[in-house]
């Protein structure tokens, strides 16, 4: 048993030297599901007619030969999706699959776009899987890794250190996208964002529940002078989002959030902070830990209060996490506590 | 070595400089976003409103959202966002660095063209115009200010008309 446990903890270990490997895998499996699921063959076939001004300028580059597919080449187009999934799980011709499944997020979430709504949820996971296309570190555990050590006896020890900078970036990414919600909060809604009627105004919204012509309000500034209206006299800014929470138990909660003035301020100041204050991940492994947590935990509480599960961005940040950190602390505790033996880390290595 | 350095800053740039551009212009486009999705305030003073399209045969009159051929919010907001637009210049909810009257009846032309080409296909329906209609609600939707028409598209002409345009 103990020696079962110790070839298990260094399993585990040596898994933890290559957070961006695990990343890839279960991204792969996350991500690939939700492309797959958002790629059909009718929105190829809106995609020029009725939405001409919806492109991003993503889809601005390919061929328009690329969106007059005849359904049998779409199923082909699938079928490349589905082995670009299941070869980037594996790592086999791993960068150049991850490469083939970011290009299939960009144009799906694209097309999404074009349809009506920038998915929020796959913007950053999209941009993960391009960088782990690219960046060192990501295909230490996987079949292309194992060819290469085949290959390349002589030199398994040189190709075991990663450089840093992939984590980074990735971290880089995520710190970028937290910030700029932030900001984005103060930027165009000012400083009074974090009185709470904001939130408070989200966590009641019933979006899905509204009757059929209701569901989506447009809001107007009346301050917007007229000099500067010549479209309307209302001045419209922006749509709002929506609260697509339709569990009964859930609405309760966020409504009792939302009539309490003092715990919807504290949400509404302690979200801007929290995403302002993303910069705080690259400190050190502590802070990085405490912050990724965090977010985790910030969306789990958006996911259940508002619908909204961003389960690509928690799947992020846990494998951002320094587990590594965590793993010693626990151990250093029980050693101390002397709950086993001094010498645990030592013999299983 | 020089090449591996040189390659970490071709990846760096391309991955983060996209970023960098979308939080500093306030846009976004798919996958680069200034994340704006609860980027605005609303309290109980807000004008909230809603859209409402309507179809016109022979002074006979047909409310379209039983014919936007997907989801209203994704209808409303692809209509709001890309072809509408906000009254600022630069919207963050869409890819825009610029407006113009020009440039918005250009969207609104092409938008109904394309939505009139699919309302005939889709539902073996034509109008002489489509009216684009508002209504001022509170947060529960009760409405604060009936329907007021904003502008219409004339299929026979094959231009939109802007009413507040037309009175100023």
């Amino acid at each position: 048993m103990s020696i079962l446990f110790s070839k298990l903890y260094e399993l585990v270990r040596y898994c933890l030297k290559y957070p961006l490997s695990l990343l890839r895998i279960t991204l792969s499996v996350l991500f690939g599901k939700y492309v797959y699921g958002s790629l059909y063959y009718d929105a190829f076939l809106e995609y020029d007619t009725n939405y001409i001004y919806g492109k991003t300028w993503f889809l601005e580059l390919l061929p328009s030969s690329l969106f007059d597919l005849s359904p049998e080449q779409f199923a082909t187009l699938k079928l490349v999706l589905v082995i670009s999934i299941i070869c980037s799980i594996i790592g086999l011709f791993g960068r150049l699959n991850l490469l083939i499944l970011a290009f299939f997020g960009y144009l799906a979430f694209g097309l999404v776009e074009v349809a009506g709504a920038f998915d929020h949820h796959l913007s950053l996971p999209t941009q993960v899987m391009l960088a782990l296309a690219l960046v060192p570190g990501s295909m230490k555990i996987s079949l292309d890794a194992l060819i290469l050590r085949f290959f390349r006896k002589n030199n398994i020890n040189s190709s075991n250190q990663v450089p840093k900078w992939g984590f980074n970036l990735i971290l880089a990414l995520v710190v970028i996208t937290y910030f700029t919600a932030g900001v984005s909060k103060i930027r165009y809604g000012g400083l009074k964002w974090v009185d709470g009627t904001t939130l408070g105004f989200y966590l009641k919204e019933r979006t899905e529940k509204e009757k059929k012509g209701e569901s989506q309000l447009i809001i107007g500034d009346h301050k917007i002078k007229d000099e500067d209206k010549w479209k309307d006299r209302f001045g419209f800014i922006a749509h709002t989002y929506g609260n697509f929470q339709n569990v009964k138990k859930w609405n309760e909660r966020a409504d009792y959030i939302a009539n309490n003035r003092y715990l919807v301020i504290a949400l509404a100041i302690g979200s801007v902070m929290f995403e302002l204050l993303a910069f705080i991940a690259f400190f050190n492994s502590k802070y990085r830990n405490i912050y990724l947590v965090s977010a985790i935990l910030f969306h789990m509480s958006i996911g259940q209060l508002m619908g909204i599960s961003f389960r690509q961005y928690r799947l992020i940040c846990f494998f951002l996490i320094d587990w590594n950190l965590i793993i010693d602390t626990i151990i250093n505790k029980l050693k101390t506590k002397k709950l086993i033996p001094e010498n645990f880390g030592k013999l299983a290595s | 070595m020089k090449w591996n350095i040189a390659y970490r800053n071709l990846v760096l740039f391309l991955v983060l400089a996209p970023n960098i551009f979308v939080v500093i212009m306030g846009i976004e486009s798919t996958p680069y976003t200034c994340a704006p999705m609860f980027g605005h305030y609303i309290d109980e003073n807000t004008d909230l409103y809603l859209f409402k399209f309507e179809g016109v045969l022979d002074g006979e009159k047909t409310n379209l959202v039983d014919y936007y051929g997907k989801p209203e919010g994704f209808f409303i907001r692809h209509f709001f966002s890309k072809v509408y637009g906000s009254t600022k210049a630069i919207s963050p909810f869409t890819n825009k660095l610029s407006e113009s009257p020009e440039a918005f009846n250009k969207r609104m032309q092409a938008f109904f063209i394309s939505y009139g080409n699919y309302l005939q296909k889709e539902y073996n329906k034509s109008f002489d115009k489509i009216d684009l209609f508002i209504k001022k609600v509170d947060q529960n939707r009760n409405v604060l200010m009936d329907y007021e028409l904003l502008g219409f598209f004339d299929y026979h002409e094959q231009h939109y008309k802007s009413l507040y345009h037309k009175n100023k």
